[in-house]
Formats: structure tokens, sequence, C-alpha cells
């Protein structure tokens, strides 16, 4: 059997209690939303295998506690991080402005070679809500981003499935980025193509 | 789980066959995917397939060779996990004389013939081995549960004013061998979480009662009448979280189930969801324990501590009085500097190396002894793994105080060793743990890790003692003078013997027993 290492992207979801992370997780992974998750306790990761740029790679997706308290954990977890997703709730200005102290806090803990550089990609999540309870601007958030080195910034609905599929397409491919060494990928020059159906599990009843 | 098992049953040796050549190979990365593809392409394997959750089942890109997290790893784990459990059933049925607790001192024996005598510490020796050959000869040990203390031996426990005549142990004992029947639960869980004392009449608990309904309406007026305290930045900011989590709490419970409720605080983000009656009074508990213990306040996973004292409760005020007393025990899982977490996972780490030294080095090998695949196991006393008539039972259980003050850390070592072979031949990272660990909520047989976890206790006490017995041995040995210089360096350490220190002389190295180990034979819940 031909060795070709396969890769695997790790992505952190960090950001305030309730913002929709386990929901964004599951919306992606899963295709499924409830508004009954449990508060997240300790921390849990689903995989996907997705296609970016013509290479098949697996995202495992880590999903944590988003209470501050429990962040002294996260060293356990973040290590390895690929690509870090700060999530905000717009209709709660704290959670955005604790955005800062999340992205501190991921660089101290996982301690990335190149913290200048490393990706992350921020979701402005719950634009389902109706419009009179936005209370952050796309404008503020976008501003925030630029001045953090440009980092993407998407507008999301876990609940009604808006821009998922596209913010997590992007922490992919950036996370790729990332991970891409061209002395490691060399030896590997012609990836098999899979046709990935990974979606006829979906439905089982479990 | 019916239907599974019986495929399972019908294909078991077929499968087990199979399997154990998939086990040999499971070092080996590349032959493993090969064998794990064709296996998954065996009809017979086609029914388990749907009941092994989506994010598991390996793709057909799990042909490529991968050497780090791997998803079929995990589905043969899970797998080998259905295997082993049919074998064990099939075990017991076919030896029907044979205790299921026999068969886990079977196991016991087994694990430490096959165990590499040095696995304890590196410069643990021979000696410290042949102690436990010897153990294995004594006679097995006795683990047992009943029936679940029913309301006619409650009252018999109790004198005509309603003061307990019995040893406080003998209720202990019978709680913690099969939990309490439904009609008596609030009554009983009145004394174990501490709203009444165990050597009141029930004059003096109705009593006790009324003072603690007028000392919450004070507390909850502090917060609930203060236009000061409500525009406070803090008090709102835990509101918000408070109201955050007990909205997610439980929802599938009837109690919690309902929306029949307009949101009551129009300034709320959540004030377009319907709430009900239970949710709101929720909060109120959380947020007056809030106001109760400032220096804590509310952290994320008390919600799940309160809904089922709440459920049982069915009261305002006794539910937050059992929730102060549960809490009691509690709170250090919630201190902002996380020590009482890192205390648990330190003591259960020890646990393990103590008691499984394979699985310990298997834990090691694959950077797993932080153990926090087990954090939300301690945090909330198992509430996610267990379903909620367990959750009662099990906490009940564990309030008795029986055997141990911290038998949870049994539960959870319990829990490990029965799927301690699944996760040595198949879980070779963290992260392949920890998924497999988070994925058993709710697959956990609990009767039978209770009684996994006695037998495992009375095993502990046990080493305990002959590991003492054999050091007091090797000290006797030596001459007196030196004994009086050990012994007042041990009583200077506080009994945190060095394993090596005490026997280097006679080529004899006993295991350590950290204090925190001894301090798992206490009956009595720490107090700080």
């Amino acid at each position: 059997m031909a060795s070709r290492k396969k890769v695997l992207l790790k992505v952190i979801i960090l950001g305030d209690s309730g913002v929709g992370k386990t929901s964004l997780m599951n919306q992606y992974v899963n295709k499924k939303f409830s508004n009954q998750y449990k508060a997240t306790i300790g921390a849990d990761f689903l995989t996907k295998e997705v296609m970016v740029d013509d290479r098949l790679v697996t995202m495992q997706i880590w999903d944590t506690a988003g209470q501050e308290r429990f962040q002294s954990l996260g060293v356990a977890f973040y290590r390895g991080a690929d690509c870090c997703v700060l999530v905000y709730d717009v209709n709660n200005s704290k959670s955005f402005e604790t955005l800062d102290s999340w992205r501190d806090e991921f660089l101290i803990q996982a301690s990335p070679r190149d913290p200048e550089n490393f990706p992350f990609v921020v979701l402005g999540n719950k634009i389902d809500m109706e419009e009179s309870k936005r209370v952050v601007s796309q404008k503020r958030a976008m501003t925030w981003c630029q001045s953090k080195g440009n980092i993407p910034y998407f507008e999301t609905s876990a609940k009604e499935a808006i821009n998922v599929e596209n913010a997590f397409q992007t922490i992919a491919k950036n996370a790729l980025q990332q991970e891409a060494d061209p002395d490691f990928y060399n030896d590997f020059p012609d990836p098999i193509k899979i046709d990935n159906d990974n979606s006829k599990y979906d439905t089982c009843a479990c | 789980m019916e239907p599974i098992e019986e495929t399972v049953k019908e294909i078991k040796w077929n499968v087990l066959e199979q399997f154990s050549k998939v086990a040999r190979y499971t070092r080996n990365t590349a032959s493993m995917v090969l064998i794990s593809t064709t296996l998954l392409e065996n009809p017979l394997a086609r029914p388990l397939l749907p009941h092994l959750s989506s994010g598991i089942v390996p793709a057909e890109s799990t042909r490529s060779v991968v050497d780090e997290y791997d998803s079929g790893r995990l589905y043969l784990a899970k797998w080998a996990a259905i295997v082993a459990e049919q074998a064990e059933v099939s075990a017991i049925s076919e030896h029907p004389n044979q205790s299921r607790e026999e068969l886990y001192m079977n196991n016991w024996k087994k694990r430490w013939s096959d165990s590499d005598p040095r696995s304890w510490e590196e410069e643990t020796e021979v000696g410290a081995f042949e102690i436990l050959s010897n153990e294995a000869t004594l006679p097995p040990l006795h683990a047992t549960r009943s029936n679940p203390l029913n309301a006619e031996r409650w009252f018999s426990f109790f004198d005509t004013e309603g003061r307990l005549k019995v040893e406080l142990s003998e209720v202990q004992e019978a709680v913690f061998r099969g939990g309490v029947e439904d009609d008596i639960r609030v009554e009983v869980w009145k004394f174990f979480l501490g709203i009444y004392s165990w050597d009141s009449s029930q004059i003096e608990r109705e009593s006790m009662l009324e003072a603690k309904a007028h000392q919450y309406w004070a507390l909850k007026r502090e917060w609930w009448d203060s236009a000061e305290v409500q525009a406070d930045e803090t008090f709102r900011e835990q509101k918000t979280r408070i109201e955050k989590d007990v909205i997610r709490t439980d929802r599938s419970i009837s109690f919690f189930a309902v929306e029949d409720m307009p949101h009551p605080d129009p300034l709320s983000s959540a004030s377009s969801t319907f709430t009900n009656k239970n949710l709101e009074l929720m909060k109120d508990i959380l947020m007056t324990y809030n106001f109760y213990n400032k220096d804590l306040g509310y952290v994320q996973g008390m919600s799940d501590l309160l809904a089922p004292l709440f459920v049982v409760m069915r009261n305002e005020v006794t539910a937050f009085w059992a929730f102060v007393g549960f809490m009691n025990r509690m709170k250090s899982n919630f201190y902002r500097d996380q020590s009482g977490m890192r205390k648990q996972l330190l003591t259960l780490n020890h646990l393990i190396q103590f008691m499984d030294p394979q699985l310990y080095k298997h834990l090691q090998k694959t950077d797993s002894l932080n153990l926090f695949f087990c954090f939300r196991w301690i945090l909330v006393w198992f509430k996610r793994e267990f379903k909620w008539d367990e959750v009662l039972f099990l906490w009940e259980v564990l309030w008795s105080d029986y055997l141990s003050s911290q038998f949870h850390l049994f539960v959870a070592l319990a829990i490990l060793d029965k799927h301690r072979m699944v996760i040595m031949e198949n879980l070779q990272q963290f992260d392949e743990i920890l998924k497999y660990v988070n994925d058993l909520s709710t697959t956990i047989t609990l009767d039978e890790t209770l009684l996994r976890a006695e037998t495992l206790f009375h095993q502990f006490q046990r080493m305990v003692s002959v590991v003492d017995k054999k050091r007091f041995e090797v000290t006797t040995e030596n001459s007196s003078e030196s004994v009086r210089r050990r012994k007042g360096k041990e009583s200077e350490t506080n009994g945190s013997n060095n394993a090596g220190d005490s026997s280097s002389s006679s080529n004899m190295k006993l295991p350590a027993i950290h204090d925190f180990l001894r301090d798992l034979l206490k009956k009595e819940p720490p107090q700080d």
C-alpha cells in the first residue's frame, strides 16, 4: 500500500457560553439543529471529511466549554490546532467584547510557532433572530477583524443553516494552509481522490 | 438494543474469531485498516453499523494509512466493546453459579498474572508482585446489590418520636446497596443532603424546616427586592449566564419540558422564548445560591446538579437547601483555580497507577494521564453519563458514604476497568480515548458498574493493608534504631512514604501509597 499520510486538520471553536459553538459544529457536521443542546462540559469533537483544493482532508472540530473558568483545561485540547474559530452572538455585545481575550488565551495556551500568522476565523452567530435584537453591527465586527490581521468574518445562523458551510470551507482552507509544509507534502504528489459519501449514515436513528 | 444483541450473539463466534485477528493487527495500522474494511463489508457486521454514530463509521478513505487520530480505530474499539460485553454475558450464562463479582475477581487475578511485575514503577521489583500473587489466593471479595430501601424498612429505622434508633451505618448500607424507592426519596434525601440532622426528632425537623424557609425567603428578597442589586452589572451577567444554562438543562424531563409562560423579562435576550414555572424557579434558586455563596457564584454544571434535586423535592425552599447540602460536597469542583478538579483527577491517576499498572502505562504512552476524558464524570457526578432515573439512584448511593466519601472515583475506575482491554488494544491517542469515553454516555449499565466499583474498592482496601503490612515487616527486620528513625520520618511526611525508600536495603520495593489514596478509605466527606 502506498504510504500517504492523511491530513488531519484540528479546529478549535471558542467563544462565550451560549453563543452557539455546539450548534454550529452539529449543523456543519450532522446537518442538524436542536435548541436543547446542553451546556458543554469538558470538551468533545466531531470529525468530517471534506475536499479542500482537490485534497481530501479530515477536519476534527473541537467544541469546548464556554465559561472562562474552565479555560485552564484548554492547553490539553488546543495543542496542535490548525485553525481557531472565534464565535460570538450578534445579539449579545459582551460575547463580542470577549473575543479579544479568547484570542489571546488561545495564543498563550496553544503557543503556535507563528502566532502572528496563525489562522483565526470569526463567526457572528444567531443572525436569524429579529433585527431589533441585534446589538453588534457587521461594520463593528469587520473593523475588529481587520485590526487583528484581516481575520475572515462570517455572519451565520446555526439554526437556519445560513453561511455555515461557507464558513467551514474557509476554515478548512486556512487550516490546510497552516498545516501545509512543502517539504512534508512533496512525498505525496498524487493525492488519490475518493468519492466521499459520509452522508449515508446521517439518517440513522441513533 | 435487543435486536443488535441478538444479532451479535448469532454472529459472535464468527466475529470473535475475526476480531482476534483484528486485535492482533491493531498495532500494524496498515493491516488493521485493510481488515477493518473487510470486516465492514461482512454482511454479518452490517446490522451494527446504524447503531454507531455516523461520526465514527470509517469512510472509504480509511483505506489510506493513518498515524494520527483515526475514526476507524474508534469504530473498532466500539465494536470490540460490544463483543466483549456479549462474551461476558455468555460467560455468566454458561456458569450460572459464578457471580459477576467472581468474574471480576478472575479478571483481576488475570490482570496481575499477565502484568509485568515492573510496571508499577520502573524501580518496583519482584517482591511487590509476590504480594499480589498471594493476594489472589485470598477468599473472594464480597460485593452485593439489593432491592431499594422501601418505606416500611425506612420507617422501622425511627422510634415513635421520629428519632433514628439504629446505627447510621445501617441506613447508609441499605441506601448504598440498593438506593431508595421513589415514594420515600424526598424524605431520605433531606437527611443525606443535610436539611435534617440525623439525630433530630420529627418535631425538631418541622421547626428546622420552618427556620430554613424563613432563611431562604430572606436570602431571596436580598436580590429580588433590591433595585440596586438588579442594576449591578455582575449581577446581570450572572443572571444571563444562569438563564442560558437553565433553559437547556434536562428539558426532556416533563417537569421542565412545557413552554406555557411568556418570558418574564422583556430586556432579556431570550425574551422571545417561552418558559415555564419550574424553569423560572430553577433560575431563582440558582440566583439565590449565587447570593448565598458569593465567592463561588454560579458556574456551569451547577444547573445539572440542581435539576434532579428540584424534581425530587418539588419545592423551591427544600430544593434550595438540598442544593446547598450537595454543593457543600461539590463546590471544590467549581473553584476558579480548578484545584478541586485537579485534585480529584490526580487521585484517580494515582488510583489507576496503583490498581491497574498496565492501563496506567497505556495512558502514559498515549499522553492521556491528565485524565481529562473523566472531567465531565467528576464535575457533575456522571449526570451526563447515565439516564435520569439512574442518576437519582447513583447519587443517593454516593451520598451514603458507606464505604468511601469518594466512592465516585471507584465508579470512574470501574467504568475504565470495564473498557480497559478495548482502550489498551484499540485506542492509541488521547483524542481517541476522549471520544470513546464521551460516547459511552447513556450506554453504561449502572448496577454492574456499582458492583464492579465495590469489588475494586475492596481490592484497593486489601492491597493497601497488604502493602502496609509488608512494609511493616520489612521495617521490623531492620535494626530498632533505624525503625525509630523511619517512623519519625514517616509521621513527618504524614504517611506518604516513598516506596523505594524504606525497602532499598532488603531488595524489596513496594508501591507508594499517596495520601490522596489513603483519603479514599475515609467515610467522612471532606470539609473545607
